[in-house]
């Protein structure tokens, strides 16, 4: 029992990471911040890029070449094991929805369903979506009540390979909106102060700082922290 | 960090099931076929490795015998050389005794028959030379025929003058004499 529990612990340590990268992409320009855990167990941004993609790159091949470019100048100069990047992906690339009133409670059954409903959202066949979905914890009357999210498995690959090519494991890819509430949700101080503040200077903790119901998150969107929160958020949840 | 857990969308479909996977499944059993070679190889890397450190202590033990063998067998030829080289000299050395003791005793004849007088003996490289003095010049000849006839090598006449006290002849003889085997003292 001893060494499997000192194997437990040192798969713990060697999970842990210091420092994780998070990315917000969008159709021209890409949001990358670095968050490295601090010894008194915040976390702090260190790196902060915002960047436009060059005028003239209409075809998404040259799009996608100017991003792996980017991504191995990032990376050029950390070691393999830090090169850790999770990617949030806007509302034009990720679509999201609730299913209500499932009879199927295995989970095989419900990502069938969850496919489904999300290829046709797209409007593609089932095996051209990526996704995920969530188990909402009460069981309503009508049944079980799940959250899912999916994009295009074809762009889903595509920065998987860029991302390789680049040197990037690429563990996470999320919906923006579950990257933004982690980033919210632990950010340290009042995040109306923080409009005034570069993302820079942003401070996090790994524990809740505040509930859900406390965020104005209608005019948080529409703030200009908003893709930097997602980029931080990104990178927050490689870290914890 | 939060209480509902995250979404994340490469965890459907399934990375097995997924078309960038079909690479890993397709090299799958090419791989594993290539490990198990690759652990036969070493495996049978190791027991050869095992079967001929076995067979080394034998055979450094034959190659050394091998050695002490021959050496012994290179000492026991040069003995065997050194052995007939030296019965080869005595046997030399036995030949020229008995040369030189009929000569001997062939001069000591002419002297008591033929009143020679031996003056000088010399051996001087491969020539042996006879200073002597005889009472009469006609028996020159016949000494010189009777001491080629002692000798392996025909005698010669390299000077001969008269000689007025004691009334006679002073002579000197000459002939070629066999060397001496190499290496060896003269008897």
């Amino acid at each position: 029992m001893q060494w499997s529990q000192g194997a437990r612990g040192l798969w713990a340590w060697r999970r842990q990471r210091t420092r994780a990268w998070g990315a917000m992409l969008d159709q021209q320009e890409i949001l990358l911040a670095a968050l490295s855990l601090q010894h008194n167990g915040g976390v702090r941004v260190v790196v902060f890029e915002h960047l436009h993609a060059p005028e003239g790159l209409v075809h998404h091949v040259e799009q996608d070449d100017w991003l792996v470019q980017t991504l191995r100048e990032l990376g050029g100069h950390l070691p393999a094991r830090l090169r850790t990047m999770v990617i949030a992906l806007g509302q034009e690339r990720c679509r999201q929805g609730v299913l209500q009133g499932l009879a199927v409670h295995d989970a095989r059954g419900l990502a069938a369903e969850v496919q489904l409903e999300a290829a046709s959202v797209w409007g593609v066949g089932p095996e051209a979506v990526g996704f995920d979905f969530r188990i909402e914890d009460a069981v309503g009357e009508d049944g079980v009540r799940v959250h899912w999210a999916a994009c295009l498995l074809e762009e889903l690959q595509r920065w998987r390979q860029h991302a390789r090519s680049a040197g990037w494991r690429l563990p996470v890819v999320e919906p923006e909106a579950q990257a933004a509430m982690r980033a919210v949700i632990c950010l340290s101080g009042d995040p109306r102060q923080h409009w005034a503040v570069s993302p820079q200077d942003w401070c996090f903790e790994r524990t809740p700082q505040r509930l859900w119901s406390e965020v104005d998150w209608p005019q948080l969107r529409d703030s200009p922290m908003w893709k930097p929160l997602v980029a931080c958020g990104a990178a927050l949840g490689a870290l914890c | 960090m939060l209480n509902v857990p995250s979404l994340n969308l490469l965890r459907y479909p399934s990375p097995w099931r997924m078309p960038d996977a079909q690479c890993w499944r397709h090299a799958l059993w090419p791989l594993l076929a290539g490990l198990v070679a690759g652990s036969a190889l070493v495996l049978w890397q190791v027991r050869w490795h095992a079967r001929l450190q076995a067979e080394r202590g034998p055979l450094q033990a034959s190659l050394q015998l091998q050695q002490r063998q021959q050496a012994e067998l290179r000492q026991a030829q040069a003995h065997a050389q050194s052995q007939s080289r030296m019965r080869e000299r005595a046997s030399a050395w036995q030949q020229q005794r008995q040369q030189f003791m009929q000569l001997h005793t062939q001069l000591s004849q002419e002297v008591s028959d033929a009143g020679l007088h031996l003056q000088r003996w010399q051996a001087n490289g491969h020539k042996l030379s006879l200073q002597l003095w005889l009472p009469h010049p006609e028996r020159v000849p016949g000494l010189v025929a009777r001491l080629t006839q002692a000798s392996p090598q025909p005698w010669t006449v390299h000077s001969l003058a008269g000689q007025a006290d004691p009334p006679g002849v002073q002579a000197v003889l000459e002939a070629a004499w066999p060397a001496f085997p190499a290496g060896g003292r003269r008897p």
